[in-house]
């Protein structure tokens, strides 16, 4: 008996106790851990943020479109400059499952940005846009096409009462908390 | 009914009286007495899938960990600790690898869930902060790619090495 023979829901557990590199670094070790360890579940909850730096449209494309379909969780923090088409594919892949997504400080965020995620994500509850500063006033208006927000974080951005008070009207249901 | 004893068998034939409080940590047991109405007094139950050898380090477990409260309910937070083993626990599965995944599918068969989460964590640190080669190396895994893939792979898998 060895590690890559174990029954798949046995590594699944092993696998859900591993930190992103860990798991990434045992999927490399054969063929079958490549395609055992990298299941969508074990992607349910990403956060990329430690890995800003890697974070890059190559990356987007070559790993995480193939294993984001059950991603309900993801933080791109700090990730450096994704290009339109990457954020967007990604995001379509997450679809409406993503119930979380943590984008702060992402300064390469503009409003074409705002309009994927609420066209790829309608069931968003909580959204991190803290410090995206080149996101201008009008760019915020898109949001409030979202209507299940609990949590909407703006800190140092520009958004003002204009495009926040139609956002707060539609999703007045479940909002709890906002940070201005 | 305290002290009530079960007998199980292993695979290779070996009968253990076991406490019936103790055996019932395992689901599987404890299903098999309250559900099929097996008599606790006469009827031996049979465990084909696990050998004397890891059922005995199993009751040892239980015995161990008969007072333990139920465990809780997984999350679905990645990162879970990994730190909490007793020590008993750790010295408990201070074991070669080849006992340690018996002990795993023993606890997996008999639906053991402090027993499965405790040596699967124990697995994972085993894995963590070891580069690849050095996880080949501490489970003697066999390298089965290609030089292609193998390129193919690290390029795929380089954003969560620090540059």
């Amino acid at each position: 008996m060895d590690l890559s023979k174990l029954p798949f829901d046995i590594l699944f557990i092993i696998c859900s106790y591993l930190d992103l590199r860990s798991l990434i670094r045992l999927s490399s070790t054969c063929q079958t851990l490549h395609n055992q360890c990298l299941h969508p579940l074990q992607f349910q909850s990403l956060n990329l943020q430690p890995y800003w730096n890697g974070i890059t449209n190559f990356t987007i494309e070559n790993f995480f479109l193939r294993h984001c379909t059950r991603t309900r969780y993801i933080s791109l923090a700090w990730s450096k400059s994704l290009q339109c088409s990457s954020f967007n594919q990604l995001l379509n892949v997450c679809s409406n499952g993503l119930v979380q997504l943590n984008l702060a400080c992402c300064q390469y965020l503009n409003g074409l940005y705002i309009k994927i995620i609420v066209n790829c994500c309608p069931n968003i509850e909580i959204l991190n846009l803290e410090n995206c500063i080149s996101l201008n006033n009008l760019d915020f208006i898109p949001l409030k096409y979202l209507d299940r927000v609990r949590s909407l974080n703006v800190y140092r951005t520009k958004i003002d009462y204009r495009t926040l008070l139609p956002f707060i009207d539609n999703n007045k249901k479940n909002l709890e908390h906002i940070n201005l | 009914m305290a002290g009530h004893k079960i007998k199980l068998q292993s695979s290779d034939g070996d009968t253990f009286d076991v406490e019936v409080e103790i055996a019932k940590q395992s689901a599987t047991i404890k299903t098999m007495l309250e559900d099929l109405g097996m008599d606790e007094e006469e009827d031996v139950i049979p465990l084909p899938n696990v050998n004397s050898a890891i059922l005995k380090k199993v009751i040892q477990w239980a015995t161990h960990h008969k007072d333990d409260p139920p465990p809780p309910e997984d999350d679905e937070n990645r990162e879970k600790n990994t730190n909490d083993i007793s020590s008993w626990d750790q010295d408990f599965l201070k074991v070669d690898q080849g006992t340690l995944f018996e002990l795993i599918l023993a606890a997996n068969y008999l639906d053991i869930k402090g027993l499965l989460d405790v040596t699967c964590k124990t697995v994972a640190n085993m894995i963590k902060g070891k580069t690849p080669e050095e996880i080949r190396r501490t489970f003697n895994i066999k390298n089965d790619f290609t030089p292609q893939e193998e390129e193919q792979i690290k390029k795929e898998n380089e954003w969560c090495e620090e540059k």
